[in-house]
């Protein structure tokens, strides 16, 4: 039982982690979004140095939301720790 | 072969003849004795087979001579007859009691004499023959008898020895401080020691067989059978771990280590055991491993934080950028608000992410602290992950005083309360309420579970909830680390929070009632009344001219660097660049007069922004510093172990290009006290 509970202290740590993790998603996605959708169809009304920044704009938050998958998608947070036998 | 020798005793010479001439004709050795003297001389010489005496004699009468006879143990054995005229029954009774074996009458028959002397003789050598064996039984009886009695006192020895082993043992047994026992080869357990049975609260009685097995927790009673059994059927040491009750009902860990016992000869005779209580261990274990688990996981949400800040950063700096040039009614204005207004949304996560893995503050720091402004800014942060279905209501008492306190640690503290008020909502809508406020406890007041509290003001900090609440038993376990009311084993966390609120000096009390919502109250003492509100930082500055302004900013994160130099060279600044430590302390030995204010990374690779920030002001010791981290406040002002001042300020990752100008403008402008004074290396 004191293990479980303990697992279970460090879940909720864990979930809330992965959580906090997961609700980057939707902010991150929304400015990916935005500036796909400000290059697709207002480029026209841009500068070149202007689409630069939002080329910048754009790599950084795929490369967030590439970490917010990998980090989601692999569970690398709720891996569980190796367990030992009683009997020798 | 010889038949015998025979003494005769006569005084009357004819029947001596006669007599001798009889026994010699059947084989005997006779020896002739005509007075009771010679006779007792003669037998004593050399003794005779068998005497046949004449009771009636001159001088030593035959009565007298078998009463000599008889009181000599040499020659007390010889059959004797006696021979007599005397028809007398009292002699012939006489001579019996003396100890005579037979009585012939004179005259005799030749053939009734020697038959009668035949019988006597035969009988003499039978008692001989008998007299012998019983001699050799009995020295073999005294032979077996000793050796019995050898024997008899080893085994007493080795009985004593076999006592005091066993005393022996069973004084270390009961004094050992482990549970001990002991089982036969059918499994079946003999011996629990002292220990063992104070443990258990149960009479050796009850122990002994498989009672025992009762004390075994329910849900590890299959498995420790199973090991148990499989190593005996194997004759295999084991080592298991299980829960046993103790005798004030609660389960304890035990360690239970099993050797097979054999004897000298090798033959298996069952078990020897010793279980240790690792409870305390365990727990401890558990402890540790779950610290670490929570210090890796920290580290990494750290480190995640620390990247996106950057990369939100740069996000920032490039909106700003791109903004600056458009004009107020350009359709791509409005996209790039949203970008911006959305990167805040995403920083505002990362605070809680770093909340969340216990990332910010320093764990020892106590200082002054606002208690209702800390809970506002939490609530923000958790607004996020609480339930949809709870109503977050506030109340904040005005005017609180501050609190001595761990910035980190409360925050802590709020995010287990609220979240426990989260959860116990579940699915169903209701509220949680969280308000601070001041209260004074008087002298004797008693707090369950704390004692008493020193009387004082104290701000109290209180979460409730219109949840599922408690059970009286579940309300009273809920400090308990291995306490859990939640399916599936979450804890609450609560003794973490117990513990938070103790190093404060503070008391936490719970009220609770199934289907009535719980609350949590903290009373944490006032700090004394001269401390000072935490300053509120620089104040705001309007962007407006920076001609002339030059800004030297140390960040390592490309991107970042070059949107923000970019960002404000178009508002007018002049900036220097460096992406690492080296490269910042190269340019201000060499442009330190001209730099007005530096933007320094805290966390840089090599030569840590601490370090710099030393070193610049070792080199000027005005230098203005804006200091900029993904850590709040509290973590850099425990770093530098310096709070904001005039000529140092602060900003928190990621940042708007705005506020970040707002804060380099506030700061070049402050008046400078002593400007010349710069050391160089």
């Amino acid at each position: 039982m004191t293990g479980e509970l303990e697992n279970g202290d460090e879940r909720l740590e864990l979930r809330d982690v992965e959580t906090a993790i997961h609700n980057l998603r939707n902010p991150v996605s929304s400015i990916w979004s935005a500036v796909e959708y400000l290059m697709e169809d207002a480029a026209e009304t841009l500068t070149q140095e202007q689409l630069r920044l939002l080329r910048g704009i754009e790599e950084s938050s795929a490369l967030m939301l590439q970490i917010i998958d990998g980090i989601v998608k692999k569970g690398r947070l709720g891996s569980k720790p190796a367990v030992s036998s009683d009997a020798t | 072969m010889d038949a015998g020798t025979i003494l005769v005793v006569d005084d009357e010479l004819e029947s001596l003849r006669l007599l001798t001439t009889v026994l010699q004709s059947a084989g005997y050795s006779v020896r002739p004795a005509d007075s009771g003297e010679l006779a007792l001389r003669s037998a004593k010489e050399k003794t005779p087979d068998l005497i046949v005496l004449d009771i009636r004699m001159p001088g030593l009468g035959g009565l007298e001579v078998c009463r000599q006879l008889k009181a000599d143990p040499s020659i007390r054995d010889i059959p004797l007859m006696f021979l007599s005229a005397s028809y007398e029954a009292h002699e012939r009774i006489q001579g019996l009691q003396l100890g005579a074996v037979d009585f012939i009458s004179k005259p005799f028959q030749a053939e009734e004499l020697l038959a009668r002397v035949h019988t006597q003789l035969e009988l003499g050598r039978l008692r001989v023959h008998l007299e012998k064996l019983v001699a050799e039984r009995t020295a073999e009886l005294l032979t077996s008898n000793r050796q019995l009695e050898r024997e008899l006192a080893e085994r007493e020895l080795a009985e004593r020895a076999l006592r005091e082993t066993e005393a022996r043992f069973r004084t270390m047994a009961d004094t050992a401080p482990v549970l001990i026992w002991v089982s036969g080869p059918d499994k079946l357990c003999t011996f629990f020691n002292k220990g063992w049975l104070d443990f258990s609260g149960r009479r050796l009685e009850e122990e002994l067989g498989d009672g025992w097995a009762r004390g075994v927790h329910p849900d590890d009673r299959d498995r420790c059978y199973q090991i148990y059994a499989s190593s005996f059927d194997a004759r295999r040491r084991f080592q298991m771990e299980y829960r046993l009750q103790r005798a004030d009902g609660e389960y304890r860990w035990v360690l239970d280590t099993g050797v097979p016992r054999f004897e000298p000869g090798g033959a298996f005779s069952g078990y020897i055991g010793s279980c240790l209580d690792i409870t305390d261990l365990k727990l401890n274990q558990e402890r540790m491993l779950a610290s670490q688990k929570l210090e890796s996981l920290g580290m990494l949400a750290a480190g995640i934080a620390h990247d996106f800040n950057n990369m939100l950063g740069s996000i920032f700096a490039q909106a700003d950028l791109a903004i600056a040039d458009l004009s107020p009614n350009s359709p791509a204005r409005q996209n790039l608000d949203h970008i911006c207004a959305v990167a805040m949304r995403a920083s505002e996560a990362l605070n809680l992410l770093m909340a969340y893995a216990g990332g910010e503050g320093d764990e020892t720091g106590f200082e002054p602290v606002d208690l209702a402004s800390l809970v506002q800014e939490t609530l923000e942060l958790l607004k996020i992950s609480i339930t949809k279905k709870a109503t977050l209501q506030t109340h904040f008492a005005e005017d609180c005083p501050l609190i001595v306190a761990n910035s980190t640690q409360l925050r802590r503290v709020l995010l287990n309360l609220v979240t426990n008020a989260s959860e116990a909502l579940g699915h169903k809508e209701g509220f949680i309420r969280v308000s601070t406020g001041l209260t004074r406890v008087r002298a004797g007041t008693v707090w369950e579970g704390t004692g008493e509290l020193p009387e004082g003001d104290y701000v109290v900090l209180e979460v409730s909830d219109n949840g599922c609440g408690m059970s009286p038993p579940a309300l009273a376990r809920i400090f308990d680390p291995f306490y859990s009311t939640k399916a599936g084993g979450r804890g609450l966390g609560l003794s973490a929070v117990q513990g938070i609120v103790r190093s404060h000096h503070g008391a936490i009390q719970v009220r609770s009632a199934p289907g009535q919502g719980t609350t949590f109250q903290i009373r944490l003492p006032c700090a004394h009344a001269a401390e000072p509100k935490k300053s509120a930082g620089p104040p705001a500055v309007h962007e407006t001219s920076h001609e002339g302004h030059t800004i030297l900013m140390v960040e390592d994160e490309e991107t970042l660097r070059l949107a923000v130099s970019m960002a404000l060279a178009k508002r007018g600044f002049s900036v220097l660049t460096a992406a690492d430590g080296h490269a910042a302390m190269a340019l201000f030995r060499e442009r330190a007069h001209q730099i007005d204010a530096v933007l320094l990374d805290l966390t840089l690779p090599g030569m840590s922004g601490a370090e710099l920030f030393h070193e610049f002001r070792r080199i000027r010791h005005d230098t203005k510093i804006v200091l900029t981290s993904a850590y709040d406040r509290d973590r850099v002002v425990a770093t530098l172990g310096r709070a904001e001042s005039p000529d140092c300020a602060f900003i928190r990752k990621p940042y708007r290009i705005t506020a970040l100008v707002n804060v380099l403008l506030a700061i070049v402008r402050q008046p400078t006290m002593e400007r010349a004074r710069i050391h160089t290396r």
